[in-house]
């Protein structure tokens, strides 16, 4: 049987140089929960197809669990970890508790970043655009009015920052 | 997931070279949406993975000689983004933007969707709507293949091992014409196509000069309705003609009931697709 080639990666992870040492047949998911500690990114069905394990690589949302470990080398890596600025939570995060766009919570770091991606990409966004972003991310406590709504919020809450600071 | 080698050839040459010495040892990764998921599945079990993601030869969308050419490795989502697809191949910016979702879009590529040969990938029939052709390459050379000619079989082309798809060719003949694409699944996100078609219409006054009808998810491999092409040139673009072609389209398809459809529900669909999109490609809205 072949053995697994081994490969030195090294990235940066919410800003932050990272290596290590990962097997050809590893997910970026396994390397962040398993090697690195970072269990914010939640492990769902493993096909692509729920959005729970939704992370930024070089600022798009993907999924981590379809990403060969060894292809991240490189790359900057963004997770649910680095959205708050130390104690200071990201406005999504604060709009997500404000609104109970969180049940069971399980979607919800992937909601996030999928929102943060979007946001990143359309400051203020419509309903619809908002709805077409988080499409590949499944809520099985079927909390969408309110994860729009919050995110929604924050993009209006976003502006009005930016807007101050400019 | 099974052990395996993982390569990642810096160039295409040395692409070529090492997939000409592992041949079919290897598998090619581009986005990996489908292969990781088989791989995991343990229904594919390769001993090497040849990474083709990062080969910027494999990356673009140009028009060049007036053809519009679109690299094997270019991202759903750069596809979906591109004003040049948007103006001159409509029907491909549609197909594009309603392949799985966001994230996975970020991830696969144009070519993988191709490769991959699921009868319902979303990429298929605008290409073959435009008469697109692929450039394939391997150490020994190259060749030209027509989408139309690539699949095989569900899951199973007839790309040799050490073959690889650099390049998708969207003939200039093709991108003054009106295109359309429509899909049917059981959402909007996420989901495999029911039944997916694809039409392009050539107009001279108001009668049609050429025409294609793609259909997807109904046959073994993504297919043409002749009859339905025939049927609509020469003949005015309307909606009676329109009627007459779906219907012939239905007639052509060779759909399967399985767990997302049944076959009949398929066939009834085609006929119900061909018919709005050929409607909608002439600018007559979703006709009913």
């Amino acid at each position: 049987m072949t053995e697994a080639s081994t490969h030195h990666i090294r990235f940066t992870l919410n800003g932050s140089e990272v290596s290590a040492d990962v097997k050809a047949n590893d997910t970026l998911l396994n390397v962040l929960r398993e090697q690195l500690g970072y269990t914010g990114t939640k492990r769902g069905c493993e096909t692509g197809e729920c959005g729970a394990c939704t992370v930024l690589v070089d600022g798009k949302a993907v999924n981590a669990c379809l990403i060969l470990a060894p292809k991240v080398d490189g790359r900057a890596i963004q997770t649910i970890e680095g959205l708050a600025k130390g104690a200071e939570l990201h406005p999504l995060q604060k709009a997500f508790i404000e609104e109970g766009a969180l049940q069971c919570g399980f979607c919800g770091p992937g909601m996030l970043m999928s929102a943060k991606a979007l946001l990143d990409e359309i400051p203020n966004p419509t309903e619809d655009q908002v709805r077409r972003g988080i499409s590949g991310n499944i809520c099985r406590c079927t909390g969408y009015a309110k994860i729009v709504k919050a995110i929604m919020k924050a993009s209006r809450q976003m502006a009005r920052v930016g807007g101050e600071g400019a | 997931m099974r052990p395996f080698v993982y390569l990642s050839p810096s160039s295409l040459d040395e692409c070529l070279k090492v997939l000409g010495e592992l041949k079919d040892k290897a598998k090619i990764i581009a986005g990996g949406t489908d292969l990781v998921v088989n791989m995991r599945a343990e229904t594919v079990n390769p001993e090497y993975v040849v990474d083709i993601e990062r080969l910027r030869e494999l990356r673009f969308i140009r028009i060049d000689d007036g053809n519009l050419r679109i690299g094997a490795a270019t991202k759903i989502a750069q596809i979906e983004g591109s004003e040049l697809v948007r103006q001159k191949a409509f029907a491909l910016y549609q197909a594009a933007s309603q392949v799985g979702a966001v994230q996975t879009r970020n991830l696969g590529t144009i070519a993988g969707n191709l490769a991959s040969a699921v009868p319902s990938a979303d990429m298929a029939p605008p290409l073959i709507a435009m008469d697109a052709e692929l450039v394939v390459m391997s150490s020994g050379g190259q060749r030209s293949l027509k989408v139309e000619d690539l699949f095989a079989g569900p899951k199973a082309t007839v790309l040799k091992p050490d073959e690889v798809i650099t390049e998708v060719v969207i003939p200039g003949t093709s991108l003054n014409d009106r295109t359309w694409f429509l899909k049917l699944g059981r959402r909007k996100a996420l989901t495999l196509a029911i039944v997916n078609v694809a039409v392009r219409l050539r107009m001279a006054e108001a009668v049609v000069r050429e025409a294609r009808v793609a259909l997807g998810a109904v046959a073994p491999v993504p297919m043409r309705s002749r009859s339905a092409e025939e049927w609509l040139v020469g003949r005015p673009a309307n909606a009676e003609n329109f009627r007459i072609a779906a219907e012939k389209a239905a007639a052509d398809s060779k759909p399967i009931t399985d767990f997302r459809a049944g076959a009949e529900y398929r066939r009834k669909m085609v006929k119900v697709l061909t018919k709005r999109a050929l409607s909608a490609c002439v600018g007559e809205g979703e006709m009913a």
